[in-house]
Order: C-alpha cells, then structure tokens, then sequence
C-alpha cells in the first residue's frame, strides 16, 4: 500500500472542507470569498377586519405575521384612519386592545401593523379595518304628571288632597348628563302626558320638562306657543320659561318607563316647602283645555303667542290679560298668603277667553275693576261674561271657584255661570251684568235642560258668531250684537233664545242697537240707561244724555253714554261735548267708534271744556262714547270734580 | 281743533291699551287727580268716637273665623243701620279710592285716608269706608296681618249692606321695625250671585305723600 504523507493529508482536508463550504454557500463566487447568507423580510398579518358594537373591548391580533428564515420579533401598530382615534393598549404587542368608541354613526377604524424580525428586518404594511357600530337604539318612555292642589267650593284649595295629574302637551328634553345644552333629544307629551324617547342605548340622562306647549311653524296648522315664565326678575316676556328638572338619571338601555313627577312644592297643611315646581304645568294644563274647546270648532287655529306670568311675589288680585304685550300676557297673582290663582281653572280659563275673544273676535271691553253684580258697561258685560262663560266650557264644569287666603284660612268665590238669576224674576239679571251674560251663554252652549233653558247648540255655532258678525258688528260687542247674531244664524232656536234672554231680565233683543229695550236696573236713572244709542245728525240738533254715576265709575252703566251718527259720504266732522258739571275743574271727553276701531279721541291732556274734536269720516256709522270724566275716568286716577248726574249737550257739524 | 294722524296714531295707542285687558285698568288720558290734602289731624284713640257701624262688629283684636259664604244669602232687604259721619271723619269726596283687585272682585269702592305719615313706632289714624256698588249681605272689611304692624281695630262686618252707602272704620296703626309701607285689605260680601272677595293696597302715608307717589308712577 501506498503511503501518504502528513502534509498530503492535511492538504485534503483543507480542500475537502472549502468543498463544503463553497457547495453550502451554493456556490459562486469563484471561490474567492464566503457572505453571510440573505435575511428573508417577515411578512405582517394584521388579522382579519371585525365589526364590533360601540363600548365592546376590541383586540387586534398580528399573532399570524411571520418571518420564514427567522422570527418576528416586534410589532408595531398604528391607527392609519377612522375617527374618533383611539388609544391602543399598547401598539408594540402582537394583540393589542382598545374599547370601541361610542359613536353615533357605523366607523370604520383602520390601522396597520408592521413587524420586524430577529434580523432588524421590517415586513411590509399590513392593514386591518374594525367597524364600530352604534349602540342599538334605546327608548326612555313615561308620563310627566304634576302636582295640582284641587279646589273645594267654599274652603278654598285642598292641599290635604293633592292629586298627579298628566302634563299634556309640554315640551321634554334629554340632556346628556352633566350637560345642560344641546339636548340629545326633545319631544313633546301627547294627550295623555306621554312621552317617548329614542336615544341611543346605553346613554344615561337627565330629563328637563318645559313649562312651554309649542307647536311651531315647522309643522301644519294647528300651531300654538303657551309659556309660563316668571317676572319677579324683570319683564316675563324676556324671562326664560318654567323648567322642572327630574332629579333621576335615567339610562337609556333600562327599558322601563320613568314617570316625570313635578311636586308642588306645598306640605298638605299648606306651608311652602320648596319651588312651587307644579304651579307652571297647573296653568298650561288649564291652558289646553281652553285650546281644545277652540280646536274643536276650528282645527287649523294659529294661535299667537301667549306667554303666561307666574311668580309667587305676583300679589293677590293682580290676575289679568293684556293684549297689548308682545308677545300677548296673561298675569296671574301668585301671592300664597292671598290669592294664588295657578289652581284655580276658572280663573285662569276666564283671561285665556279674553285672549281667545281679542284675538278671533272682537273685544270692545274697556276693562276695569268689577265685581260681582255690578251693572257694567255693556261692552265690559259682555267681555267678563264670555270669559267666565268660556272657562266653563272649556273645563266642561259651570261652577266658578276663585280660592284665597285670609290671615291663614282658605276661602273661596264660588257662582255657578248655569245658575243665574239664582230665583225666578230675580231683578239682578240684566243686559248690563256679566252675569247674565254668562248664564245666556253657558245655556246657549250647554245641553242640559233646566227652566228658561231648550238650548244645546255646543259651541261651534257660538264660535261661528264670534269671529264673524260680532268681529264685524258696528254696534258695541255686547249681548246685543251676539244675540242678535246667534238668532240669525239659528233661526229655528230664535223663540227658545228669547225665552233664555228674557229670564235675565231683558227683553226680545231685535238687533245689535238694543233697540226696543226697556229693562233697566232700578239702581241707576232709567234716561242714563237706555235708550243704548241715542241718535244725533250732523248738522242736526245738539242732544243732550243723561250721564251718572249711579252704579260707580268708569266702566258702568251710565258712566259713559254712547250716540250714533251716520255719514253718508266722505267729509270732515266735528263733534263737540259739554257737561253740565258745574265745577271749575270738569272735563267732558269723548271718543269716536267705528266697527271697533278708534277713528277720533275728544280728550286732552288739559282739560277743555267744551270739548271738540274735528276729524276726516267715509261713509259709515260712527259712534260717539262720551262722558264726564267725573263719571267715565278711571277712579284710581280719579278727576278734578265730583262724580255724579251730569247732562252732556253734543253737537255733529 | 284737527286731529292729525300722529294724535290717531297716538290715540289708537291709548285705546289699545284700553281695550287690553279684561280686568287691568287702562291708562287715561286725563292728569291726576289731586283731591284736597286731608288734615293732620291727631291721631284720636281708635274706634273712640266710630261706634261699630252696626253693633255687631266684635271686639278689637278678637280671633274672627274666616269669611264663609253661605249658599243662599238673604236679599239685603233691611240694611244695617248707618253710622253718622263725625267731625272726625273725613269727607267720603276727599278720601282716595284704594286700587281693587284686577279680576272680578267684590262690588265695593274702598277709599282711605291716613292722617300723617307711618313712621316706625308712632301710631297713625287711617279712616276707611267701604261703598257697596250693590247692596249685598255679610260685608267684611279686615285687614291682612304682617309682621312689624300692629293695629288697633278688628274687621268690620255688616250683615246686610247697602248700595252707595258708606260703611266706616278708623283704625290706629303702627308701624315698626321693617313692617311694610302699605296694608293688604280683604272686602268680601254676599250677592245673589255669590260671594265674592277682593284684595285692596292702602299706602301707609299721607295724601300729599301719596299723591306725589301717584304722580310719579303715571309718568
């Protein structure tokens, strides 16, 4: 055998071994060096794309990325779109986590992953899409019910016996809780003090009910505009409106109703034990009434706003309405101690018959102190007799009550509008007291049949003379002009109507003048009652009426006389008054009328005796008010002379 | 004289007012009344020389129920018995009309006059007389109480009143402390109709004082 040497052998191996190697390398090279072998790039799998629900934790999983010569060794998450941006748990992890936003609409997140291997080696974008959906829709439903203290016909209010009732009609809003702007939604409660929600579920909220019925111009006719604000900081037309705050947070996804209930505020003894949170919801509620009794015979009234002051420094005996506000204003007394009127209907009824009749039909009343069996002025009869006539329709129930509070006793003004005159030939019916008025309308409307009374024409037929002939009547608003109308309109109920407006002492009314009338009231001077109208000519002969103040001033019967002139084309008059007052001081006044508007005032500041006043007249009928103004002043600012019988001698030239 | 259309435009202004409201008392064109001062007169001891109108007024200070209407009132067909006016009273004419509740009230004008101003801890006399526009039954003048004033009279009652007649009270007040500048007065009487109330402010001074207040106010 051939021997090989050391050295042969270590050659071998030396060659045998760069063999190897260059064969391992895959060869190449020429064999002249050896580099490291290629890194593989790892490839990013950032997942499959999700569709989760607002609030859910969310995970992201990269855990399929991969490096094929080596490992994935990091990872990095970024969210590349989608809003609102969320906050990772951490974006170096293979699977981080976030909690899907709330969000009001589907989103779409998208974010992109890429790793790194164990050689520094980055990977390719991968990107995944996550869609948040919405909350599912949650529903927050209940009833809003106030706190009414009911009255009692001659204690006045119960507060032992206060009583929820349902708010209708007013506005509720959702507010986010902590938030008092931008509510996330807003409804109003239906007829029977309903309200519904869809809010997003899950949301948790805080209820606000409005003391306000609005239904605006966004919408079809009917539309209305009822508030209740508070003046004792100023104006209540720029006061911002009642609010009740319900002092539960309600979640949306409870799914159970949550009844809104708004305390009064008052122990059962009567003491005020916090906000008279109710008194605003008591009055709209009244408010509705009334605004049904209008719809049911005219379904498509706009009606103007009205804005209702309530406020418990309001005193006792404050309530009236004012049509010349803007928006109009009803003022209620709110006085605990006196008078506080937001539970008494009838009151609260009775002004909005004011706002219902200065607005659709026509009110001539020049307003004034009244009282009960006051012989008035017919044209305040008339209006203080359809507001009281108009509440008990609208509350469906004639029996007036007006509560007070005298040094801590409850009290209340009770009549009945179905019960006048409360005995037969009772002598205090008359066409000049807003009783009568109230009785003849109350038994023209209601149904039921009782002595003197085979009317039942509801109230269509009374609103139909309402806003047309007695809008456009050239007489005075009185009960002349609407009987007259209501005969004419119903002729086959005339008889029953003259047996109802005879039993109040007047007789058969023939036409809107009063023409043919010979009841007066035995308290004032029959010449200063009637004739109503007295007529003068122009260029006539002065005439001369009867003016007194027999039944007060102001506003009652006699202290203003009316006359009646006819132009038959287009001229200049001049009408001139004198009383026979003899005092230095007296002061006659006049004001010219025609179909309810003031064409001319005889007045001025400084008294001028006699009184004249010249102005432009169309053909037309004019009528003149006029008075001592002794007589036909309001008392509280009172005259320079003595009320009392007084000829007046008018000219027309 | 001519009306212009700014006297129309100006007048039609006043007229709506007039026509506002049902109850609120309008404006007037007229100046205001400026009714003869009354005299300063001493206060006199209250109800010294004013015997109860009809007798049945009960003792100053006594605890009165509160007004109850009864459903059916008798007609007032024998009034009580009138008090003669007393040198210490002062002429209905003169006495000021105190403003009446603003919606339907008792058919009563209440006029006033305080002799002197209400200064605190000095008692002033003021005259009241209740004038029915109806004749009614159970008439009862009574005044609100308030902390801080203190009167000498207890209400007055008439059981049947009548029409244009004055029924008078002198009532010997004091004012201290933070009591209130006015009182609150409640009328109430019988009708047929019913029986109705009515709330009445009486300012706690004189009628020059109040007058100027008055004035102001009409501006």
């Amino acid at each position: 055998m051939r021997k090989i040497s050391t050295a042969t052998l270590a050659l071998a191996s030396c060659l045998t071994t760069a063999l190897l190697l260059t064969a391992c390398s895959g060869g190449g090279g020429g064999g002249s060096s050896n580099p490291p072998p290629a890194n593989s790039v790892p490839v990013a799998n950032a997942g499959t794309d999700q569709t989760v629900d607002a609030g859910v934790m969310v995970t992201l999983d990269g855990s399929a990325s991969s490096d094929s010569d080596g490992t994935v060794a990091g990872y990095t998450w970024t969210q590349t779109g989608g809003s609102p941006a969320v906050t990772l748990s951490s974006r170096t992890v293979a699977k981080p986590t976030f909690e899907a936003p709330a969000v009001n609409s589907t989103t779409t997140l998208t974010f992109s992953l890429v790793v790194r291997d164990n050689r520094n080696a980055n990977s390719n974008l991968a990107t995944v899409a996550v869609t948040v959906n919405p909350p599912a829709a949650g529903t927050i439903s209940g009833r809003v019910r106030f706190m009414r203290v009911p009255t009692t016909a001659n204690a006045g209010l119960n507060y032992g016996n206060q009583q929820l009732q349902p708010a209708r009609g007013v506005i509720v809003h959702a507010f986010a809780v902590g938030t008092t702007t931008n509510p996330l939604a807003t409804t109003s409660t239906d007829d029977n003090g309903d309200y519904s929600f869809s809010i997003a579920g899950g949301t948790d909220v805080t209820l606000v009910v409005d003391a306000q019925m609005l239904r605006d111009a966004s919408q079809p006719l009917p539309r209305w505009n009822f508030s209740v604000r508070p003046a004792d900081t100023g104006n209540a037309l720029n006061a911002p409106v009642y609010s009740y705050t319900d002092p539960t947070t309600v979640n949306s996804n409870n799914g159970t109703g949550h009844n809104i209930d708004i305390p009064s505020g008052i122990s059962t003894t009567g003491t005020v034990t916090g906000t008279r949170a109710s008194a605003p919801f008591a009055i709209l509620d009244t408010v509705y009434k009334g605004k049904l009794l209008v719809l049911s015979a005219a379904p498509s009234t706009n009606f103007p706003e009205l804005v209702l002051d309530w406020a418990p420094t309001n005193l006792g005996g404050l309530t009236y309405f004012d049509s010349s506000q803007d928006p109009q204003l009803i003022v209620l007394s709110a006085e605990i101690t006196e008078d506080t009127d937001e539970f008494d209907q009838h009151v609260i009824a009775h002004e909005f018959g004011h706002y219902i009749e200065a607005n659709y039909s026509r009110a001539d009343n020049i307003g004034g102190s009244h009282g009960l069996g006051d012989k008035l002025d017919i044209r305040v009869a008339f209006g203080e007799g359809f507001g009281y006539a108009f509440g008990a329709m609208a509350l469906g129930d004639p029996v007036s009550v007006d509560t007070f509070v005298f040094n801590g006793n409850n009290v209340s003004s009770t009549f009945d509008v179905e019960d006048n005159p409360p005995t037969p030939d009772d002598p205090n019916g008359c066409w000049c007291s807003e009783s009568s008025v109230w009785a003849v309308l109350w038994d023209l409307y209601d149904s039921s049949v009782d002595p003197n009374d085979a009317v039942a024409l509801g109230f269509t037929p009374l609103w139909n003379v309402l806003i047309t002939p007695q809008r456009t009547t050239p007489a005075f608003t009185s009960l002349f002009s609407f009987i007259t109308a209501v005969k004419a309109a119903n002729p086959a109920q005339a008889a029953a109507i003259d047996t109802l407006v005879s039993a109040q002492n007047t007789s058969t009314i023939t036409d809107i003048w009063g023409t043919g009338e010979t009841h007066a009231p035995s308290t004032v001077a029959s010449a200063a009652a009637l004739p109503l109208y007295t007529d003068i000519t122009i260029g006539g002969p002065a005439v001369q009426v009867l003016n007194v103040d027999d039944a007060g001033t102001y506003n009652t019967l006699g202290s203003r006389r009316y006359m009646r002139f006819t132009v038959n084309s287009t001229r200049t008059v001049t009408i001139t008054a004198n009383s026979s007052n003899p005092s230095a001081d007296k002061d006659t006044d006049f004001i010219v009328w025609r179909n309810g508007e003031v064409v001319a005032l005889g007045f001025d500041p400084k008294e001028e005796n006699p009184e004249t006043e010249t102005f432009s007249a169309t053909p037309g009928t004019y009528l003149i008010d006029v008075y001592d103004c002794a007589n036909g002043c309001d008392s509280p600012q009172g005259t320079l002379s003595t009320p009392g019988d007084y000829t007046i001698t008018v000219t027309v030239n | 004289m001519t009306t212009n259309n700014l006297r129309l435009v100006i007048g039609a202004s006043l007229l709506c007012l007039l026509m506002a409201a049902c109850d609120k008392a309008p404006p007037q064109p007229e100046p205001a009344a400026a009714p003869p001062a009354p005299a300063d007169t001493p206060a006199a001891p209250a109800g010294q020389d004013v015997p109860a109108p009809s007798g049945e007024a009960p003792p100053a200070g006594a605890a009165e129920p509160a007004p109850s209407p009864a459903p059916e009132p008798p007609p007032p067909t024998e009034p009580s018995p009138v008090p003669k006016p007393t040198a210490m009273e002062p002429p209905l004419d003169s006495m000021r009309v105190a403003m009446a509740s603003a919606k339907i009230s008792v058919p009563v004008d209440l006029r006033y006059q305080v002799d002197g101003d209400a200064m605190q801890g000095k008692p002033v006399t003021v005259h009241l007389a209740a004038v029915p526009r109806v004749a009614g039954a159970r008439l009862r003048v009574e005044l609100k109480h308030a902390p801080g004033l203190q009167v000498s009279e207890g209400p007055l009652e008439i059981q049947k009143a009548s029409a244009a007649t004055p029924y008078r009270q002198r009532l010997s007040v004091t004012r201290s402390g933070a009591g209130p500048d006015h009182l609150r007065v409640l009328v109430t009487m019988e009708m047929t109709e019913g029986m109705a109330f009515g709330y009445y402010t009486v300012p706690l001074a004189s009628g020059i004082t109040a007058q100027k207040q008055e004035s102001v106010k009409q501006r």
